[in-house]
């Protein structure tokens, strides 16, 4: 039996079924990633508490809060966890206030299998 | 209220440079080549809308909206055929060999409406960036109706008569699969006379700049 675990593990925090899955059909298979996913804040504070996830890909435009404004949320129980924002909605504002609370990066939507490769890459959570 | 020769030249280039980065995430999304007609821009009251949309047609279409707010309020629809949409759903989510097994169908209004979230936050976001103003957006909903029906939907607005439609259309064809969008946005009497305000302001920017060159 195998009982080794994932080195590293994501949480995406999408509400679209499509985005979620389009980011875990690009995380190379052959990576030691474990992907955990959920579609609201709830779910995604959960997660958190169980898993401690190294990385949070957090969906901007999400029902309820923003997807900012939920990082800051899970920053308080995980503050060292690096953010990531997912978004087709690349206003200044949007990008000034992922910067200020402290997101790694923003990844513009659509999901690629050449933006998930390098955000993994350049640093491995 | 009609659009002056400058104001209308104004909106379809910033139509032109949202509709433009719209293509380059559509062609990301799914690997195919997007080619873009120049888009055309008009100002309608809701009823004159379908009259201006020969290409959409009388039958039913899908739509994908959301909600704007901020500095102008009002909604952001795209619209597709329905086969049209039934096709980019599919070219969207057969891209990934993750589905076998999976009803397709259960997929096909999720995969639209996230397409259209992606097209419209980025023509929007142009649009905000260019105007220099912050414009507010909720998540994606879906719509299936004729043009007519899905404009006289609830609008939570006392006079619906007085809502402006700046109808950006814009072909959308990806070369493999023949899928034309086109964009409305149904704003508030006060939001376009808001709009339309910037974008003279923005004119005369530029007008002043390039004067200042010459001189």
């Amino acid at each position: 039996m195998d009982d080794r675990r994932p080195m590293h593990s994501i949480l995406i925090v999408d509400d679209s079924a499509t985005s979620r899955l389009l980011f875990r059909a690009h995380v190379p298979r052959d990576a030691d990633y474990a992907v955990l996913e959920c579609d609201s804040e709830e779910k995604a504070r959960e997660l958190c508490r169980e898993h401690r996830p190294d990385l949070v890909v957090l969906d901007y435009n999400m029902p309820g809060r923003n997807g900012v404004e939920i990082g800051s949320v899970l920053r308080s129980e995980l503050p060292d966890v690096r953010m990531v924002l997912l978004t087709a909605n690349t206003q200044r504002s949007v990008l000034d206030a992922a910067q200020a609370h402290g997101f790694s990066a923003v990844i513009e939507k659509p999901i690629t299998r050449e933006k998930v490769v390098s955000l993994l890459e350049k640093g491995a959570p | 209220m009609i659009l002056v020769d400058a104001q209308r030249d104004a909106l379809t280039e910033i139509a032109n440079i949202g509709v433009s980065r719209a293509a380059k995430q559509l062609s990301l999304l799914l690997d195919d080549n997007i080619e873009m007609r120049v888009p055309t821009v008009d100002i309608a009251a809701l009823d004159d809308v379908p009259a201006l949309l020969p290409e959409v047609g009388s039958g039913e279409v899908v739509s994908v909206f959301q909600e704007l707010d901020g500095y102008i309020i009002g909604r952001a629809m795209l619209m597709f055929h329905s086969e049209e949409s039934r096709a980019l759903a599919h070219a969207l989510v057969g891209n990934i060999n993750l589905l076998t097994g999976t009803d397709m169908r259960t997929f096909e209004h999720e995969a639209v409406t996230e397409i259209g979230n992606i097209i419209i936050s980025s023509c929007v976001s142009v649009i905000a960036d260019v105007l220099g103003k912050e414009i507010l957006l909720t998540v994606p909903s879906y719509g299936e109706d004729t043009v007519a029906n899905l404009l006289r939907d609830d609008w939570h607005h006392p006079f619906p008569e007085e809502m402006r439609v700046l109808v950006m259309q814009a072909g959308l064809r990806a070369a493999y699969r023949d899928v034309t969008g086109t964009l409305l946005i149904v704003l508030t009497l006060q939001s376009m006379r808001a709009l339309l305000d910037q974008v003279d302001a923005l004119v005369n920017q530029f007008r002043m700049r390039s004067d200042g060159a010459d001189a």
